[in-house]
């Protein structure tokens, strides 16, 4: 547990020591996606939006559901959902497409799953900055005490996807194939998490089912304060920062183990 | 300044290049072996002792695929030894593969932040060297589009340039890099010499034997990952010649 605890301060060090590396490949993405025009700003800014509209649009009349709010709904449990599938889904690329710079210089390898993980957040909160703002506007819902927790949630989701990206890294460096499943998966997974739909309205066995999915509960826990107005339940939050601190724990005992070998493979 | 101790590095070696699970999967469905067969571990550097003193200029010479670019990677810590160890005081950097590491989508100027950071500069030492950076590659131009837009001279002379703007310690070369044109080379060539006369220590891997003999005061010979000479560059490179 002290040497865990060490590693990490360790890490942190590190990184901290390349953090203007961060910076650097952090804002020249984000200026790649932004920049190109006034446009991109703006379509990168509502695309989320108008997406989830055309979405709810479909599925309301596909389910007749009556939910008075869907739309809240609907987008905060996606956007959080988005945020973490962009980060999984481009989990497997964080060693294999930096090759180049981990074959000229070492580099701590944790470095480019910080550097993923912030660029998805900052786009994340670009996108449900936006949304939240509209939905105040449109009285989708109100500002509440609750939201309070919602960066803590985050931060708890990032600790999530941080271990997921290292262990899909570096597995992806062994087995090429992984990328051709995991979109899939997180498909599929999209689907199987209440974010279209409400858990209730689900046959009582398949609510069972659904509580064996991870994600169920960080959407819910995210989804909470937004949607009712109201701090998630207690036992929610705390699957939700277990889940976290285990991924983020095995996913750096995993990095450390393969730090030096993954350049061999590559 | 530079202590190599016992140092072996292996590689796997893998016969069919590809890294599949689906593979893995089937075979071990179908009990076959042939995966594990077709990797081997092949010994690029074998025990492998000596060190390098303040002062010295260090040749590493040896026939193709003997190990010295290898060995370099390992002595830079980009490469950890499979056995031993590497001692290294001072600061070091490694001019090798020089053109990688370059995001092709980024700008020249997002490239030399990006790489300039990854050495090591602050953000103040990179605002100061930016300028020489861009001159000296000969980039004013190009320097904001992206890089998957430049000829590969145009790439090489710039990572070279990013590369030897670092004044490090102990330096270590792997062949005299050909940059470019005519022009860019000569100057490259006498940028490399200042780089060279202000480091405390430099660890050369070169074909040219003339130079080793001009150049080193100390060099080795590698044959097949296996230390068979140390000493004066006279004699190693006359050791060479006779592998
Ligand atoms: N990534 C790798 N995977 C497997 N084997 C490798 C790898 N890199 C190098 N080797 C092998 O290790 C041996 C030494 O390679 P190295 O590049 O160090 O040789 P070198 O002495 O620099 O040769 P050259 O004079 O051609 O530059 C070679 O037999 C090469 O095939
Ligand atoms: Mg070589």
């Amino acid at each position: 547990m002290y040497s865990f605890a060490q590693t990490v301060k360790k890490e942190f060090l590190v990184l901290y020591k390349f953090r203007w590396v961060t910076y650097s490949f952090v804002s020249s993405n984000l200026k790649m996606r932004y920049k190109r025009s006034v446009i991109g700003i703006f379509w990168s800014m509502l695309g989320p939006a108008l997406n989830y509209l055309i979405m709810g649009l479909v599925f309301s009349l596909l389910a007749k559901n009556s939910m008075p709010n869907y739309f809240a709904y609907l987008f905060s449990g996606a956007a959080f959902y988005n945020l973490m599938a962009a980060v999984i889904n481009n989990g497997p690329y964080v060693f294999i497409h930096n090759e180049g710079y981990i074959k000229k210089i070492y580099l701590p390898k944790s470095l480019f799953v910080v550097n993923l993980v912030l660029m998805e957040t900052i786009n994340f909160m670009f996108s449900v900055g936006t949304l939240l703002l509209l939905g105040l506007i449109f009285n989708q819902y109100e500002l509440s005490l609750s939201w309070l927790i919602l960066p803590f949630v985050v931060l708890f989701a990032i600790l999530f996807v941080f271990g997921l990206a290292c262990i899909l890294g570096v597995t992806c460096v062994y087995f090429r194939d992984i990328n051709h499943i995991l979109p899939l998966v997180m498909q599929a997974s999209f689907f199987a998490t209440p974010i279209l739909y409400a858990v209730e309205a689900l046959p009582e066995n398949y609510q069972k089912l659904v509580r064996l999915n991870p994600f169920y509960y960080f959407v819910e826990t995210f989804r909470s304060p937004i949607f009712l107005g109201q701090l998630p339940p207690l036992s929610d939050l705390g699957i939700v920062i277990g889940l976290s601190l285990l991924s983020f724990v095995i996913g750096l005992i995993v990095l450390k183990l393969f730090d030096n070998k993954i350049i061999f493979k590559l | 300044m530079i202590n190599i101790n016992n140092v072996s590095l292996a590689y796997t070696i893998h016969h069919e290049r590809s890294h599949s699970l689906k593979e893995k999967m089937i075979n071990l469905f179908h009990k076959r072996k042939y995966v594990e067969q077709s990797e081997e571990t092949f010994w690029a550097l074998k025990n492998l002792n000596f060190s390098v003193h303040e002062g010295e200029q260090f040749a590493i010479i040896g026939k193709n695929g003997a190990g010295k670019s290898t060995l370099l990677k390992v002595i830079s810590g980009i490469l950890k030894p499979t056995k031993g160890s590497v001692e290294v005081n001072g600061s070091i950097q490694p001019l090798i593969e020089i053109a990688a590491g370059f995001n092709p989508e980024f700008s020249g100027r997002e490239n030399i932040y990006l790489n300039g950071y990854m050495l090591g500069f602050s953000r103040e030492q990179l605002k100061a060297k930016e300028k020489e950076i861009i001159d000296f590659s000969e980039l004013e131009n190009f320097i904001d589009v992206p890089v998957k837009y430049y000829s590969s001279g145009m790439s090489v002379r710039l990572a070279f340039t990013i590369a030897t703007s670092v004044e490090p310690e102990i330096l270590l070369l792997d062949e005299m890099i050909s940059a470019g044109d005519a022009g860019f080379i000569k100057k490259a060539r006498s940028r490399m010499e200042s780089l060279v006369k202000r480091a405390k220590g430099v660890v050369i891997v070169s074909h040219d034997l003339q130079l080793v003999r001009e150049f080193a005061t100390r060099a080795v010979v590698i044959d097949k990952g296996e230390l068979v000479f140390d000493g004066d560059p006279n004699q190693a490179v006359d050791k060479y010649l006779n592998l």
